[in-house]
């Protein structure tokens, strides 16, 4: 009987990376990846559940404390629509002027990650997709989390 | 008083001071300027300390002499938010913690990686226990542990293993079912990099481990031909998670004297000393709770009695929250005390925070 | 003794060379805006503090004509507005470091907020 070879685990490993590379690439420069996010309406939707959802959110809500969040909702949308690749421009301060007077520590950073997931798959946003935005999401870290 | 001055009757000299009529008409205007204008001294005093530039329409003319019993201003207390700070806020994302590899250190299921366990973040602790299950085709590996993660920096890990040798063990003289026993206790610092938050940088997350391994059956191993019952690990992995593909890589450069990791004892005739062994991982996120992928782990070959190969599997990790996960593996460890392809399933359930 | 007889502007125009009229004109425009300038130093201002998404004062009592000096001690950008049949602004965006200085003009109780915080509110008294 032939024993486990290694042939196979790299097949194995061959596969899944195929398998991430076949879906839709979302090359930069083309707004493929804010098509998949059903651009401008899609992220209307998708940022004012993630927002219901924040400043329900035990964890963060004191951060959305006297915050006009209309004016939150379209920068935010704004921002994804031009990290997405979308004919928008991003008008507000850069992440660390924006949140340094928050204090905000990794943990309230992750919920807010965690909160957007939950949003994305309310509108069915396939978890690769997903990723796609969190990746230029995820550096935002370095800067937002100042604790 | 006789005002001379007024009444020189000079000729005027074009282009010095001005003449005797200019002088008086000069003095007249002031005087009557200076009866006419308003009185400013009392309104100069309630003056700010830092004048405004006039930046907004000219002020009205403002007489001053309004009524003094003008409400105080209030005061307002500026409030300052309390962040909270939480120990144990199990903050860090979903499967961010890896599970519990075989020999307790927080990783896949044969090899460690460089995430801290737990989902503690670097403010907090975090911490789990785990049970492990590996039938094997003639052998019975079970692995049962804790570890604890600090501040998404150190970890620490106990661990014991029991490894039945079943009918070999009769074969081999010690008695059916005999049991090897394994102590294996395990440090491991993350020296640079974040896996999660990185992704505008190649950089990996990189931690450096060690794994005190004490095998409880002395003259057993020795039997088989090893020269130590106890042996340290030394380990170096590094992960990187790619998260635009959903594919998070990992390799482990481990130096062991370790035989079967450590079951068969340290050291043997063919070699006893440090080897380096190679063991990596890759998975594929399906989604926030669910990735699978494949391992590999090289072994030092130490014992010419009980050769061994490299270890494989493939498995599945499902994350139902952070309090519980499940891995299920298909598990190949080569040849194990003179039995040949050795391989079964990898059965392992994590409870934390 | 001053007479008076002898200012006559006829014979002024003749006695006063052009240099020496230029230095009288100079003269009164000095004079007269050493006189309004005072009416203006004479404006009422008061500073007000942004700090922590607040102001430092829920009311404040200035007289009209004044000048409120909202001052952006923060770290979070801010702006100002008011609305009412009497008196409006609605200033541009003002970072960290930064002071408005807004006039009151009219009498009248105002109320100050911030676009961006909603909580914040001061009543500015104008009398």
């Amino acid at each position: 009987m032939q024993r486990f070879h290694v042939r196979l685990v790299l097949a194995v490993a061959l596969a899944a990376t195929l398998a991430a590379g076949a879906r839709a690439s979302f090359a930069a420069g083309d707004d493929a990846l804010y098509r998949a996010f059903g651009q401008r309406d899609g992220l209307v939707k998708i940022v004012a559940d993630a927002t219901n959802r924040w400043v329900a959110d035990d964890r963060i809500k004191d951060t959305f404390d006297n915050i006009n969040l209309d004016r939150f909702k379209n920068l935010l949308v704004d921002q994804l629509c031009e990290l997405t690749g979308g004919p928008c421009k991003y008008t507000g301060r850069n992440m660390y002027e924006a949140h340094k007077g928050l204090h905000l520590n990794q943990a309230e950073f992750n919920a807010l990650v965690e909160d957007l997931q939950l949003a994305m798959n309310k509108y069915d946003i396939p978890f690769s997709t997903q990723n796609e935005l969190l990746v230029m999401l995820a550096p935002m870290e370095h800067d937002s989390v100042t604790r | 008083m006789r005002l001379g001055f007024l009444t020189n009757h000079q000729k005027p000299i074009p282009g010095r001071e001005m003449s005797n009529y200019g002088a008086r008409l000069l003095i007249v205007l002031a005087a009557v300027a200076a009866l006419a204008a308003p009185d400013a001294r009392a309104a100069d005093a309630r003056q700010a300390a830092s004048p405004s530039p006039a930046a907004s329409p000219p002020a009205t003319s403002v007489p001053p002499d309004e009524p003094a019993d003008e409400p105080a201003d209030e005061p307002a207390a500026t409030p300052e938010r309390e962040p909270k700070t939480d120990l144990f806020d199990s903050g860090r994302l979903l499967a961010t913690g890896g599970v519990s590899q075989l020999e307790g250190a927080g990783g896949g299921g044969l090899t460690p990686w460089a995430l801290i366990t737990g989902y503690g973040t670097r403010d907090a602790i975090g911490a789990n226990a785990h049970y492990t299950y590996i039938p094997l085709s003639d052998f019975r590996i079970q692995s049962e542990g804790v570890a604890v993660g600090f501040f998404d920096r150190l970890e620490v890990s106990a661990d014991r293993q029991e490894f039945d040798s079943r009918a070999t063990g009769a074969k081999l003289g010690f008695g059916y079912g005999f049991t090897f026993n394994q102590d294996i206790f395990g440090a491991k610092v993350r020296l640079l990099g974040d896996a999660v938050y990185d992704q505008d940088s190649l950089v990996p997350q990189v931690a450096a481990g060690v794994q005190y391994k004490h095998n409880e059956e002395a003259a057993q191993v020795r039997a088989v031909g090893a020269k130590h019952d106890d042996g340290v690990d030394y380990y170096l992995s590094a992960t990187k998670l790619f998260l635009g593909e959903s594919i998070l890589a990992n390799l482990t450069l481990r130096e062991t004297k370790a035989n079967q990791f450590g079951i068969l004892g340290f050291g043997g005739d063919r070699h006893d000393d440090y080897s380096l062994q190679y063991e990596g991982s890759l998975a594929y996120l399906l989604s926030r709770k669910l990735a699978v992928g494949a391992e590999f782990r090289t072994k030092p070959n130490n014992l010419s009695a009980a050769r061994e190969q490299t270890a494989y599997d493939v498995f599945g990790a499902y994350f139902v929250n952070k309090n519980l996960s499940f891995t299920l593996a298909y598990l190949d460890m080569g040849d194990i005390a003179t039995q040949r392809n050795e391989r079964g399933a990898y059965l392992s359930a994590q409870v934390g925070f | 003794m001053i007479r008076l007889r002898e200012i006559r502007p006829d014979r002024l125009m003749r006695r006063l060379s052009p240099a020496a009229w230029t230095r009288v004109v100079g003269v009164l425009a000095v004079v007269a805006g050493w006189q309004l300038g005072g009416v203006v130093l004479a404006a009422e201002s008061k500073a007000v503090v942004q700090k922590n998404r607040a102001f430092n004062f829920k009311r404040i009592t200035i007289a009209a004509g004044g000048v409120v000096q909202f001052v952006n001690d923060d770290e979070f950008i801010h702006q100002v507005y008011t609305q009412s049949p009497d008196f409006n602004f609605d200033t541009a965006e003002s970072p960290p470091g930064n002071t408005l200085n807004i006039t009151f003009p009219v009498k009248g109780t105002f109320e100050v907020h911030c676009h961006i915080h909603p909580k914040m509110q001061l009543i500015v008294n104008v009398i």
